[in-house]
C-alpha cells in the first residue's frame, strides 16, 4: 500500500516535471535582437499591413478615434469570450513601460513581459513569421499613439482555460517560431505577398479554420468556414470556383483599396476595418497580396457540401 | 417511312391530350403572389443595379469618370430609392418558403424595423453619393465605396442569404 502511494506521487511528480518543462515560455533574448534603428515611419506601415486597430480600437471607431488602441473587439469563441486589450502606450494600463524585447516577445512569441503566456486569439501563430526589423519599427510607430488610461476589458472563460500555463502545450503543436521562408522559385513579388499574407497580414487568423483545440487546419487553409461567432461565414479566398476563382488580381487589388468587389457587392462586417487598413498600403503591395492569393491552392469551401 | 395507322392514332392522342391539358399547364404558370412580389423585388434590384453600377465601375476605375454621368446616375439612385422596399416583403416570401427562388432570410420578417432602419441608412449614403458625384473621380469613389460597405452591405450581410 505504502509502496503504491509512493508510486502514484512520483508519477504525478514526474506528470507535475513534465507540464512545467512543455509549458515553459520559449523568450527571445535582449542580446538576440539585431541591432536596428527603428523607424517609426516604416512602423506606421507595418501597422496598417498587421491591422493592429482593427481588433485594439473600440469596435466602429472612426477617424482619429482608430489610433486610440484602449481595447476593444469580443471574440465569441467556442472557447468563451475573449477581449482585444489595451496595447496604447498608457503606462498603467496599456504597453508604455515595454522594452523592445518584451515587444517582440509579445508579438512574435505570444509571451508578456512576466513570461506569461497570451491567448492565440492574439494572432502571434502569424506575427511570428514577421521580421524582427518590422516589429521594431511597428513598437516605435505605436510609442506615437495617444495614451488611453483604461483597463483592458478582461475575457471570459471557462476555470480550465484561465490557467494560461496551459497554453504551453498549444504553442508546442502550433508554434514553431520558424521566420518566414519564400517558397522555392518565387519571384520577388510572390515572396513580397506570402509575406505579407502570412505574417502581419494575419488572413489566415480568421481564413483558415480551426480545429477542436483552436489550431489552424493547414489542409484547408484559406478555405474559410462557418463564423465562430453568429451564423453568418468567413468567405473562402482561395482560386477555387467556391472562393475568388473568378476575380482577377485587379478585382482582388480593387477590393483591398475601395471596399467594393465584383457584381456589385462589398464587403462588411469586421472585414471593412481589415480594408481600411489594406487602403493605406501600396499599389504594389496589393498587387503582391493579390496574385499571392491567386497563386495558394485552390480549396472547396468544405462546410457548404 | 409510311406512317401506319396505329402512329397516326398516337399522334392524335398526343395532340388531343396536349389541347386539353394546355390550360392546367397555363394555370400553372400562373404566379402566386409570393413568386410575383419575388420577382418585383428583383426587378427592383435591377432598376438600382442599373443606375448604382456606373457609380460602382467609376469609383473602382473600371469605367472613366465623367462627373455629368456620375451626377446622373447618383440622382436616378436617390429617386429609385424613395420607394418603400418593404412593400415588397410580404409574409412568406423568405427562403424558406421559396427556396431556390430568393436569397431573403426569414430575419427580415423577425426584424422588421432593424431591415427598415438598415435601408434608411443606404438613402443617407447615397445622399452622399449624390452631393460628391460631381466632385472628382476621388471623391466620387470615397463616397460610393462607403455606400457599399455601410448602405448595400447593410442588408445584403445580415439579411440575405449566399444561395438562393
Amino acid at each position: 500500500m505504502r509502496r503504491l502511494l509512493i508510486g502514484a506521487c512520483l508519477v504525478l511528480a514526474a506528470g507535475a516535471v513534465a507540464f512545467w518543462v512543455l509549458t515553459r515560455p520559449d523568450t527571445i533574448a535582449a542580446a538576440d535582437l539585431p541591432d536596428h534603428t527603428p523607424d517609426p515611419e516604416h512602423g506606421a506601415y507595418v501597422f496598417h499591413a498587421a491591422g493592429c486597430n482593427s481588433c485594439h480600437a473600440a469596435p466602429e471607431a472612426e477617424g482619429e478615434e482608430k489610433m486610440r488602441l484602449g481595447g476593444g473587439l469580443a471574440f465569441e469563441t467556442p472557447f468563451g469570450t475573449f477581449r482585444a486589450p489595451n496595447v496604447s502606450p498608457d503606462p498603467e494600463h496599456g504597453i508604455g513601460g515595454w522594452s523592445d524585447v518584451d515587444f517582440v516577445n509579445a508579438v512574435m512569441r505570444g509571451l508578456a513581459p512576466d513570461g506569461s503566456h497570451y491567448y492565440p486569439a492574439f494572432p502571434y501563430p502569424s506575427y511570428q513569421r514577421m521580421t524582427v526589423e518590422d516589429v521594431l519599427d511597428l513598437k516605435a510607430y505605436m510609442d506615437t499613439l495617444p495614451a488611453v488610461a483604461e483597463p483592458s476589458p478582461g475575457h471570459d472563460l471557462p476555470l480550465p482555460l484561465r490557467v494560461r500555463r496551459g497554453i504551453g502545450l498549444w504553442k508546442r503543436l502550433y508554434m514553431d517560431y520558424r521566420p518566414f521562408q519564400p517558397g522555392e522559385g518565387a519571384d520577388e513579388q510572390l515572396k513580397r505577398g506570402a509575406y505579407l499574407v502570412t505574417g502581419p497580414g494575419h488572413c489566415g487568423a480568421c481564413h483558415t479554420p480551426r480545429n477542436m483545440l483552436g489550431g489552424p487546419e493547414p489542409e484547408r487553409a484559406y478555405s474559410g468556414g462557418p463564423a465562430p461567432e453568429g451564423d453568418g461565414t468567413i468567405p473562402n479566398i482561395t482560386p477555387h470556383e467556391d472562393g475568388i476563382g473568378d476575380w482577377s488580381v485587379g478585382d482582388i487589388k480593387t477590393a483591398l483599396r475601395t471596399g467594393l468587389l465584383p457584381d456589385f457587392e462589398s464587403f462588411g462586417g469586421d472585414m471593412v476595418a481589415v480594408q481600411e487598413n489594406m487602403a493605406e498600403l501600396t499599389e504594389a503591395d496589393r498587387e503582391a497580396i493579390a496574385v499571392y492569393l491567386k497563386a495558394l491552392p485552390p480549396r472547396p469551401s468544405w462546410w457548404k457540401k | 417511312m409510311p406512317t401506319s395507322g396505329a402512329s397516326r392514332f398516337s399522334r392524335a392522342a398526343a395532340l388531343l391530350s396536349a389541347v386539353i391539358l394546355l390550360p392546367t399547364l397555363a394555370a400553372s404558370q400562373d404566379k402566386d403572389p409570393g413568386e410575383k412580389a419575388i420577382e418585383a423585388r428583383q426587378g427592383f434590384m435591377q432598376v438600382v443595379v442599373w443606375e448604382a453600377g456606373p457609380l460602382f465601375g467609376m469609383a473602382k476605375g473600371d469605367i472613366a469618370y465623367d462627373a455629368e454621368q456620375a451626377t446622373a446616375n447618383a440622382e436616378n439612385l436617390d429617386a429609385v430609392l424613395m420607394y418603400d422596399v418593404g412593400r415588397l416583403f410580404i409574409e412568406g416570401t423568405s427562403k424558406s418558403e421559396y427556396t431556390g427562388k430568393t436569397r431573403a432570410l426569414a430575419k427580415i420578417w423577425e426584424d422588421m424595423s432593424g431591415f427598415a432602419d438598415a435601408y434608411q441608412e443606404l438613402r443617407d449614403r447615397v445622399d452622399v453619393v449624390v452631393e460628391e458625384a460631381g466632385k472628382g473621380q476621388e471623391a466620387l469613389a470615397a463616397a460610393v465605396s462607403e455606400m457599399g460597405k455601410q448602405g448595400c452591405g447593410n442588408c445584403h450581410d445580415d439579411y440575405r442569404a449566399e444561395e438562393f
